[in-house]
């Protein structure tokens, strides 16, 4: 392992927004930033950029502190598993402590506070602890882990940003409307008017980076969206639109509860506790063909198997509308938090307008094989 | 008796007991044993704690550090090489010089010239190599291959094939993205597989243009090329960070046909302003070393394809069939890589600020060399 003397540590630096965070950073020639990667694996997206990454167990605080000692902070974009996240997290906010880091900036999620249904939430407010998903429960618990470590003292300043759907090109976000709409009909829940709470992922960066070279002394909890406000409806059309799908692809149901299918049985037993502790007793002990055999029936068993693309010189095959819970409660969404608090505490980072982010996201579509014209 | 003198399973030598020999050989190989058609009589690897797990994996082979011990002890009728790349030239001719035929893994080799010692090697010592492509076996590969060769699509024929992912691969160290080791990323490691595959279907290709992301001291986790087969022209494009619109796309003035990835068993075709029809592929392999008793099936999944395949090199010492894909192919799919990195240009990304292109362009890993 390479000594640790670096300025600002990105765990999580080999993921979608860590690797972006550390390719801009580095075209902007701040080499003190280094990305912390707990499996050898993730290191393939930064393999590009031909930079030096930290290799280190996260689990082990006293290993983590060395790795991390003489940073300034230490930027936790983790997505681990949600039966980790919250004993991750405890590990990383005590290295700080440890290796005397003075800032540790933490990713939550704006999913903590479900559909926002509740017009008294503020970004202070408490995370809704039995949600119905496990990463929102997890992520909502280290959030709660945090409060109670900013209200004790004594460790680093902690700034929680919680951020909506990352978009912008690479992103699952960004994938999911082109593939959906290459496939046929879109069925949007809620009449298409829920708000899509958005966030590109230049932006989400510019927002990391301002509270990385900011000289506010605060810690506390920070909701981080693009600017304005767009509809579920606004996002798929403007998709539809920018990469030549016919708009009729984009469909509505009216709001109205949920209806029970396959993949919402599935859904709800990936989100049992006992879930995921079960498939960790299970995957080691099959032989990797098995692996792959299950990887490929599972998904037909849960509803959705391979989707055949609908040319767009081709008629539209009707189908009918399903959703599962995770979409149809985030297509539900009612308003989003602002950026005032995260502005008056590490002002404005200027970020781009959803329109811009539209413009480099379609511009990403084409390149992934996406619309009318596509290689 | 079979054609090599003697009754039995033919004896196997693994070399390279990492990942892939775990995740991608170990099954198929337990079954070929079972219906005896084989029998790993050796393993070898250079580190220890790979080669106690192989030893408990494969009971009663030999497990061994040095190559040479092995291949002299256990005298295979036929060498797997799994083993790092810029191995297999030594190893594949120390074991044909040793009297055995060798199927290796892709790529071939890690440079042009060390693929060219295996070629030559084959023929001085009169063996059959050959190199692991087991996605000829792919039921649909297959049968877009007829169809291009029927002219059901009809003429002007131009195609894209797309595979993009996050890598998932479970590599121990950072080593597996460094160009000196592994000799590049994502086409070095997808590549050979989808290279071949083109030129199976198409017929040998001209590279026309290159374009990779990789900075000065990193690897490509992005490539677009731009082919020629003759009268077809194509572009591939392969990922190791992002998911693509994944599949190989064949147009034609007739229709298209498009392969998905992932599944083997169907392909979709179709006419100009029609929807896609699904086809049920029907193409089916002997699935038994045996000349009278081949029993023919369709395979299922990817799997099935590294199954087949040894399965194949078995029949062709047996009985003289043409070895699927021999070391001359494969040595061609590593020239047209070789021929892309050397021509390599900057990843268009349009998406980013003029000014993050121009420094993407300046810190090209070809920026500075010749």
């Amino acid at each position: 392992m390479m000594s640790a003397l670096s300025k600002v540590v990105v765990l999580g630096g080999g993921g979608f927004l860590g690797s972006r965070l550390m390719e801009k950073s580095l075209l902007a020639g701040n080499s003190d930033c280094v990305a912390l990667l707990r499996s050898a694996r993730s290191f393939a997206r930064l393999s590009r950029l031909g930079a030096a990454a930290l290799r280190e167990d996260t689990g082990n605080v006293d290993a983590l502190a060395v790795a991390i000692k003489g940073a300034s902070s230490l930027v936790n974009l983790t997505l681990g598993e949600s039966h980790r996240m919250v004993r991750e997290t405890e590990v990383f906010y005590n290295a700080c402590c440890l290796a005397k880091v003075p800032l540790f900036i933490h990713m939550s999620s704006a999913v903590v506070f479900g559909r926002l249904s509740d017009p008294s939430v503020v970004d202070d407010s408490l995370p809704i602890h039995d949600h119905w998903m496990l990463y929102a429960r997890a992520k909502g618990e280290c959030e709660t882990f945090l409060k109670d470590a900013i209200a004790r003292g004594g460790g680093p300043r902690v700034v929680v940003l919680r951020p909506g759907l990352i978009w912008g090109p690479r992103s699952p976000w960004s994938h999911l409307p082109a593939r959906s709409l290459d496939r046929g009909q879109v069925w949007l829940a809620h009449g298409g008017r829920g708000v899509c709470n958005l966030i590109h992922v230049d932006n989400l960066a510019r927002c990391v980076e301002q509270v990385v070279r900011s000289e506010s002394k605060a810690s506390g909890f920070y909701s981080v969206s693009d600017p304005g406000s767009v509809t579920w409806g606004d996002f798929f059309e403007s998709v539809a639109v920018g990469l030549g799908y016919p708009r009729e692809r984009v469909c509505t149901v009216p709001p109205g509860p949920l209806k029970w299918s396959r993949s919402t049985a599935a859904e709800w037993l990936k989100q049992r506790d006992g879930f995921y502790a079960f498939t960790r007793w299970l995957i080691p002990r099959l032989a990797g063909e098995t692996k792959s055999k299950l990887k490929a029936l599972l998904p037909a068993l849960a509803g959705g198997s391979y989707s055949v693309p609908v040319p767009i010189d081709a008629p539209l095959i009707q189908t009918e509308p399903s959703f599962n819970r995770e979409q149809w409660s985030l297509q539900s969404t009612e308003r989003k938090l602002g950026m005032e608090g995260f502005v008056k505490c590490f002002g404005d980072p200027t970020l781009m307008p959803f329109e811009e982010g539209l413009r480099t996201t379609l511009e990403w579509m084409r390149f992934a094989g996406y619309g009318k014209g596509a290689a | 008796m079979n054609v090599t003198g003697r009754s039995g399973p033919l004896k196997v030598v693994v070399i390279g007991c990492g990942a892939a020999f775990e995740n991608l050989y170990v099954e198929p190989l337990r079954r070929l044993e079972k219906q005896g058609a084989i029998q790993v009589v050796g393993l070898v690897d250079s580190d220890e704690k790979r080669r106690r797990w192989a030893a408990g994996v494969m009971r009663g082979a030999v497990v061994s550090g040095n190559l040479a011990e092995v291949l002299d002890r256990a005298r295979p009728d036929l060498t797997l090489v799994i083993s790092p790349p810029r191995l297999h030239a030594e190893q594949c001719l120390a074991a044909m010089e040793r009297g055995s035929h060798v199927l290796c893994e892709k790529p071939l080799a890690d440079t042009v010239s060390a693929g060219q010692r295996i070629v030559e090697g084959a023929a001085r010592f009169g063996k059959l190599a050959g190199v692991e492509m087991p996605r000829r076996f792919y039921p649909n590969s297959a049968e877009a291959r007829s169809i291009v060769a029927e002219g059901v699509l009809g003429g002007d024929l131009t195609y894209s094939y797309r595979e993009g992912s996050i890598y998932s691969w479970p590599v121990v160290s950072q080593s597996a993205f460094k160009r000196e080791i592994v000799g590049g990323g994502v086409l070095q490691d997808k590549g050979p597989h989808v290279l071949d595959l083109l030129e199976w279907t198409f017929g040998p290709a001209e590279l026309l243009g290159a374009e990779d992301d990789a900075w000065h001291g990193g690897v490509e986790a992005n490539s677009v090329l731009r082919l020629s087969h003759g009268g077809v022209r194509g572009m591939v494009q392969l990922s190791w960070d992002q998911e693509l619109n994944n599949g190989f796309l064949i147009r034609g003035s007739k229709g298209e046909m498009l392969v998905p990835l992932g599944p083997v068993d169907f392909y979709l075709i179709r006419k100009p302003g029609e929807g896609w029809t699904r086809v049920q592929t029907k193409i089916v392999w002997p699935t038994r070393a045996e000349r009278e008793r081949p029993e023919p099936q369709m395979p299922r999944t990817a799997y099935a394809g590294i199954e087949l395949q040894i399965l194949h090199a078995v029949r062709a010492i047996l009985h003289g069939e043409p070895l699927p894909v021999p070391v001359e192919d494969g040595l061609r799919t590593l020239s047209l890589i070789e021929a892309a990195y050397r021509n390599a240009q900057p990843l268009q990304q349009p998406w980013l600020s003029a000014e993050e292109q121009q420094l993407q362009a300046e810190r090209h890993w070809r920026a500075s060399q010749p």
